[in-house]
């Protein structure tokens, strides 16, 4: 059986489509079944994260209304075949679906993965009810700064009353420098005020800009220090032990060289 | 209004960004779980300086009314009232 996660934020814009794309790629990476749904129906963006713009035949849309078969709408990665995409709709609004229709749909799908990621919309309307409608566990993405963890708040209270279980969080572009200089909220300052699990500490990385220009996944780019978070995270979520923390963070100095120098380096 | 909400915000003035901005959301957060209204802390907050202002003599421009989570996740209500002097009647009784 396979686990149904959801990467929500209620914020828009701190990462949400970059987290799913990567957990989701490290796990493939690992051996894993992995299906990654894209429910941002109307504003799709995760076959472009992934470079599989291109592909896409039939949508989300199509197959909740019975245009095409599941298995038709479901693309492939161009590098790992473990990997596989449910895009949205482009051409359609959040009311396209309904949450019945997502949980009938994660239900048939649990059995033919290992992991099913879905990649939430911002808000916390329509396209956030379906998008959390079938999932097990949840994973909020957050950035340091006060609106996002407000919002992170919130979102933790609705997984609260919803049916899923299991709430961590990933506090995204944190930049290390800032926080020694005490004008960022640190990984302990962000769970103290949410209260819950952390699960990944993602520094701020150009690395993450480049992999979307070029349509791939960090985890794929040895050199960034987000792409070894995210396999830190794909390992954490599998059950191994892996402390939260950042290098930057504690070797100061070396940190601080190490992201100089991975600026310098191309991407392989 | 706002110089009351700016007033719960700065209990103590911090050079540090990243504290202050730990201490906003804390009192942010609480006050958005348990769905109260900057309303219901400004009743809250004339009631509490009523009640006090029988027994102390206070900086009324001092006074902090928060709501904090604490270890536990629980909220805690926490009033700061500056004593300057004790009320007549009050003494009495500390005597």
């Amino acid at each position: 059986m396979g686990r149904i996660i959801v990467v929500t934020s209620g914020k828009g814009g701190v990462g949400k489509t970059t987290t799913t794309a990567n957990i989701g790629t490290a796990l493939a990476n690992t051996g894993k079944e992995v299906l990654l749904i894209d429910t941002d129906i109307g504003l799709r963006n995760l076959d472009v994260i992934l470079g599989l713009e291109n592909r896409i035949v039939f949508d989300i849309v199509d197959v909740v209304e019975g245009r095409c078969r599941l298995r038709q709408a479901i693309i492939k990665d161009k590098k790992n075949e473990k990997l596989s995409l449910l895009p949205a709709s482009q051409t359609r609004d959040k009311s396209a679906v309904n949450e019945k229709q997502m949980c009938s749909l994660t239900n048939e799908l649990r059995n033919m993965y290992d992991f099913i990621l879905i990649d939430c919309p911002a808000g916390i309307e329509q396209g956030f009810r379906n998008a959390i409608a079938g999932a097990d566990e949840a994973i909020i993405v957050c950035v340091p700064e006060v609106s996002s963890v407000r919002d992170a708040d919130r979102i933790i209270g609705l997984m609260a009353i919803s049916e899923v279980a299991k709430t961590s969080i990933v506090i995204n572009r944190i930049r290390p420098e800032l926080v020694r200089r005490g004008d960022m909220l640190s990984i302990s300052d962000v769970e103290e005020i949410l209260g819950i699990r952390t699960i990944g500490a993602i520094l701020d990385d150009e690395f993450v800009v480049r992999a979307a220009n070029l349509g791939e996944a960090i985890v794929n780019m040895t050199k960034s220090n987000a792409g070894k978070e995210y396999i830190n995270i794909a390992k954490r979520l599998m059950g191994e032990n892996i402390p939260v923390e950042y290098k930057g963070m504690r070797f100061g100095f070396s940190g601080f060289m190490e992201r100089l120098f991975g600026i310098e380096i191309k991407a392989s | 209004m706002f110089k009351f909400i700016k007033s719960l915000f700065s209990i103590k003035k911090e050079s540090e960004s990243g504290s202050v901005a730990k201490k906003r959301l804390q009192t942010v957060i609480s006050r958005d779980r348990a769905n109260i209204s900057a309303d219901f802390l400004l009743n809250l907050k004339n009631d509490l300086i009523e009640l006090a202002s029988k027994y102390i003599e206070s900086d009324y421009k001092q006074i902090s009314i928060t709501i904090e989570r604490g270890e536990s996740g629980n909220a805690f209500l926490q009033a700061r009232f500056p004593v300057i002097s004790y009320k007549e009647q009050a003494t009495v009784l500390l005597n």
